[in-house]
């Protein structure tokens, strides 16, 4: 290689695109599937960022709507992004999905990015692991276990 | 917790299966105490938010109307046709439901609502996959009943 050429890293995120401006990411590892229109089933009774499952695998996985969470207005987004995560590494790992805008972008992701957590929308500070500057933008990156553990403050 | 768990319903008992706009719950049938027609509901002269009265055990009941997020609504859509009976402890109230039948077979797993959809005094219970296809919601009838008694204000 050639002295001073920058080293191109391989891809170690997901930019994940939940619209309304709402971005975030999460590790490559995470993200198993995406799924075009996949058919959902609503659930009475439960909040608007989080009413519907999406049968998957033999489980029941509950789908969330990133926006509507940090207080957008609720959308029909086509595609679902199907997440795998633990809480603690030692754990077992956890299924659920996130509807999407547009698909999933590849990126590389370093330490010397970290950034504060955007100020808009509100409420990152509860969802988020960390945050990196991308483009111009402070993306964070998803903490699944809180979102989708049913604890925050927010509506 | 928020993966999906497993567990062994209560009981093998029968299920019943109400039809409201497309949700579906599912609640024991030995909780429901009459399945009456939606002519025998007497819509005249109903309280608000009740939509209509139904007569058992020689008085008059209130009867209610639900949207498929199980609120109350005053506009009785055209495909409600049957009323379901419950006892609320001190009496009874009917639902109008689109159908009423009995599931064929009986799930035999039951899975936890997930976390983040899980609000307080929700009547939903879990859910169940009939026929490996249909999703329905599991519930009780005293659950319906504290839902809507809430909703009523009584």
């Amino acid at each position: 290689m050639a002295a001073g050429k920058p080293v191109m890293q391989p891809p170690n995120a997901w930019l994940l695109d939940f619209g309304q401006s709402c971005r975030a990411a999460v590790g490559t590892r995470v993200l198993l599937q995406i799924m075009e229109r996949p058919k959902l089933h609503a659930v009475p009774c439960s909040p608007a960022y989080c009413h519907s499952v999406l049968s998957w695998q033999g489980r029941l996985l509950p789908v969330m709507d990133m926006a509507v969470r940090l207080g957008g207005v609720r959308q029909a987004p086509r595609l679902l992004a199907v997440v795998g995560y633990r809480d603690q590494p030692d754990e077992p790992v956890h299924f659920a999905a996130l509807l999407l805008d547009a698909l999933p972008v590849a990126i590389s992701v370093s330490n010397t990015q970290a950034s504060p957590l955007p100020e808009q929308p509100a409420g990152w500070d509860q969802f988020a692991l960390s945050c990196f500057a991308y483009q111009d933008a402070a993306i964070p990156i998803l903490h699944l276990g809180r979102i989708f553990s049913g604890q925050s403050d927010i509506g | 917790m928020n993966t999906t768990t497993l567990t062994q319903p209560a009981s093998n008992a029968a299920m019943a299966l109400l039809s409201i706009s497309g949700v579906r719950l599912m609640l024991p049938q030995r909780e429901i105490r009459a399945l009456e027609s939606l002519a025998d509901v007497a819509m005249q002269d109903a309280e608000l938010p009740a939509v209509g009265g139904i007569q058992h055990a020689q008085q008059r009941w209130p009867v209610y109307c639900l949207s498929p997020e199980l609120t109350l609504q005053a506009a009785v859509p055209a495909e409600r046709r049957a009323c379901v009976l419950l006892e609320t402890g001190t009496g009874y109230m009917g639902i109008l439901c689109d159908d009423v039948s009995i599931a064929r077979r009986v799930p035999d797993r039951q899975h936890e609502l997930p976390s983040a959809m899980r609000v307080p005094d929700t009547p939903v219970l879990g859910l169940a996959v009939l026929d490996e296809q249909e999703i329905v919601c599991v519930t009780s009838a005293e659950r319906l009943v504290a839902h809507l008694t809430r909703q009523v204000g009584m």
